[in-house]
């Protein structure tokens, strides 16, 4: 995304776990490849330093934590497979703090998908009449 | 009498100096009533409020949008314990009221008793506090939801109470005939149907000669021989909410309506208030929990008022039931799951319902400035509150899967589907842990708790500071308890109470 600059690896593990989180294929709704979330969410950040600061810190805490958890991998050394067997395992964990962390992750990613127009029309979210006429036709800004 | 107006922050362009008789703190629920009280009373009343202005002229332009503009930290406020609890505060003109569900209560009749009773608070008995009920109700239009508005949400989970012949019935709301049910109460309103403060009293106050600064945060609380004499701050830049420039307003009489969060931090950090030790202690938030269910038939959920309807067969077990419906990014990730299954769920969005419950909390939490300047809050669910979540749970559940609800889930942090009330009775005998709770939290109160000893109290019965003459907090912050129902009519009765006071035992011979 013009003006704001990540790095390609901090990209990747941002793709893969938005990929993830919100797989794109299968049903008749866009995924986060398709919509281009990890641009979307940049977008959102990328007017604010200290954001884009926590947006990279929070992908490499996740590109690297499988390590402290015993994979002795990456997570984007990892296949989509294990990557999602390994997500799970945050999602069932007995630590809160393991479980939250996932449920944060989500979180970011689903605001922002969530956030588009594209997706509303998707799953059937037709916002109510008089937003939409206060919103004068804003909604894609 | 000085021509009232609304100063947005970007139109100062250089250092601000003001002097009133009332320097108000916040422009929420209590802040707005106190200073249009004392303003239609002649005092002259400056307001700061650190947020911005929104209406239906600049209403933002998507809901991320929304979260960024009108709520402190974008919504991030989190309260760290047992299990963190999202608590998202609102900071625009209006204050909370500006991004609440609108819905009124008055203080129950028992929780003013119990505060007589263990607090020694006098002057509040429910026939003492019935005029300032009714005063607020008139100006902020409260009147029960329509079932115009109600929405299909609500309506069902209506049905399935009376089918199990719980006490239920539609929310009072303060709103007019110009909410169109947009569904977004949560995010302001756009059609400015929801009668917040910045559309009654703000005006009203401004009409009377008040000055209402926006993007000005109040910083220090200046004071001399133990009495305040003013408050100086920052004000903010509109982009970056960055400081730009300094104000000071010189007052006799400061009147502190930050929030329960902020108003105890402000203390704090000016050392000020605190005899007692009880500033930033006694949190209460309402811990909620929220159950959803998957219907076969459309719901729709997000038409109509999100907040339209209670069931308060269980407030007698501290548990208080109300409609709850969010936009498809908040619904999303509390659902269960994430990837395919997840998106399953939300490809059935129009058929996924939702209800709350709110819990009467014994826990006590507290509140103090973290590290980097944002409020680290505590809050650890005490076993007794764990055990009316958990009843919360089942009883919502049971409702749902008597309005005919396929699947029902709970926010737990285990994912579990609830298909029959079987499941339902499992779940019960299990037993819940605080760290598997899903909670959200909207009303914090307590941390500048009044009472009638200053050795356990901050304030007065009148939210006067035992330490400092003149400074008043008219927030949630006063109320020693929780108090079972959304506060906002609370706190706009509290606070037109203690603006009679300052007016008659403090200004009237100025």
């Amino acid at each position: 995304m013009p003006g704001v600059e990540i790095g390609k690896r901090t990209r990747r593990i941002l793709e893969d776990l938005a990929e993830r989180i919100i797989p794109s294929g299968g049903m008749d709704y866009p995924g986060a490849r398709d919509i281009g979330l990890v641009d979307r969410l940049l977008e959102l950040t990328g007017n604010f330093p200290r954001r884009l600061w926590a947006v990279k810190i929070l992908a490499w805490m996740w590109e690297l934590s499988p390590i402290l958890f015993l994979r002795f991998k990456l997570l984007t050394s990892m296949t989509p497979e294990q990557q999602v067997e390994y997500l799970e395992s945050w999602e069932k964990s007995r630590l809160m703090v393991r479980r939250w962390s996932l449920v944060g992750l989500k979180a970011i990613f689903m605001a922002v998908f969530y956030n588009e127009p594209l997706v509303w029309g998707k799953i059937g979210f037709e916002p109510g009449k008089c937003y939409e006429q206060v919103q004068g036709g804003k909604l894609n800004g | 009498m000085v021509e009232g107006r609304i100063i947005e922050g970007p139109e100062i362009s250089s250092e601000l100096s003001e002097s009133a008789e009332v320097c108000v703190i916040g422009s929420g629920a209590g802040g707005a009533v106190a200073a249009k009280e004392l303003a239609e009373r002649g005092h002259s009343v400056v307001l700061v409020e650190e947020g911005a202005r929104w209406d239906k002229s600049n209403y933002p332009k998507n809901p991320v949008d929304c979260f960024r503009k009108m709520y402190r930290d974008s919504g991030a406020t989190v309260c760290l314990g047992h299990t963190p609890i999202p608590m998202p505060i609102g900071k625009a003109l209006g204050g909370t009221t500006k991004v609440n569900s609108g819905t009124c209560f008055r203080t129950p009749d028992k929780v003013l008793r119990r505060w007589r009773r263990e607090f020694g608070i006098e002057g509040i008995e429910p026939e003492q506090m019935k005029p300032y009920f009714e005063r607020v109700e008139k100006i902020i239009n409260a009147t029960p939801v329509s079932s115009r508005v109600m929405g299909r949400n609500n309506e069902l989970f209506l049905e399935g109470a009376r089918k199990l012949g719980y006490s239920c019935g539609p929310l009072m709301r303060n709103a007019d005939q110009d909410c169109h049910g947009c569904g977004v109460c949560t995010l302001g309103c756009p059609s400015d149907g929801k009668r917040s403060t910045d559309l009654n009293y703000i005006p009203m106050a401004v009409a009377n000669g008040a000055r209402v600064y926006c993007r000005a945060r109040a910083e220090k609380i200046m004071v001399s021989n133990g009495e305040v004499v003013g408050v100086s701050g920052s004000l903010l830049d509109s982009n970056t909410a960055k400081p730009r420039l300094k104000f000071q307003v010189k007052c006799k009489i400061l009147v502190v309506a930050a929030g329960a969060i902020h108003t105890p931090m402000l203390f704090k950090d000016n050392g000020l208030a605190n005899s007692s030790g009880w500033v930033g202690r006694n949190l209460r938030i309402h811990p909620g929990i929220r159950v959803s269910a998957l219907f076969d038939q459309e719901v729709n959920g997000y038409l109509g008022v999100p907040q339209s309807a209670y069931v308060d067969e269980f407030t007698d077990e501290g548990v208080m039931m109300e409609g709850v419906f969010v936009v498809p990014l908040l619904s999303a990730p509390v659902l269960p799951f994430f990837g395919e299954r997840n998106k399953e769920l939300m490809f059935h969005y129009r058929n996924i319902a939702s209800f709350g419950a709110m819990i009467f909390d014994e826990t006590c939490g507290s509140v103090r400035r973290g590290a980097l300047g944002h409020p680290l809050i505590f809050y650890n669910l005490c076993k007794e509150d764990v055990q009316k979540a958990s009843r919360a749970i089942a009883y919502a559940a049971e409702i749902w899967l008597a309005a005919g609800a396929k699947r029902v889930f709970p926010a737990l942090c285990w994912m579990p589907e609830l298909n029959s009330l079987k499941d339902v009775r499992v779940l019960l005998q299990r037993g819940l842990k605080a760290s598997e709770l899903e909670m959200m939290a909207f009303h914090p109160m307590g941390t500048c708790r009044m009472g009638a000893e200053r050795l356990n109290s901050v304030c007065d019965p009148y939210g006067e500071s035992w330490d400092v003459r003149n400074l008043f907090v008219v927030d949630a912050s006063l109320f020693p308890t929780c108090l079972g129902v959304n506060p906002m009519e609370s706190i706009m009765a509290f606070a037109n109470r203690s603006a009679d006071y300052i007016h008659q035992m403090k200004l009237a011979s100025v």
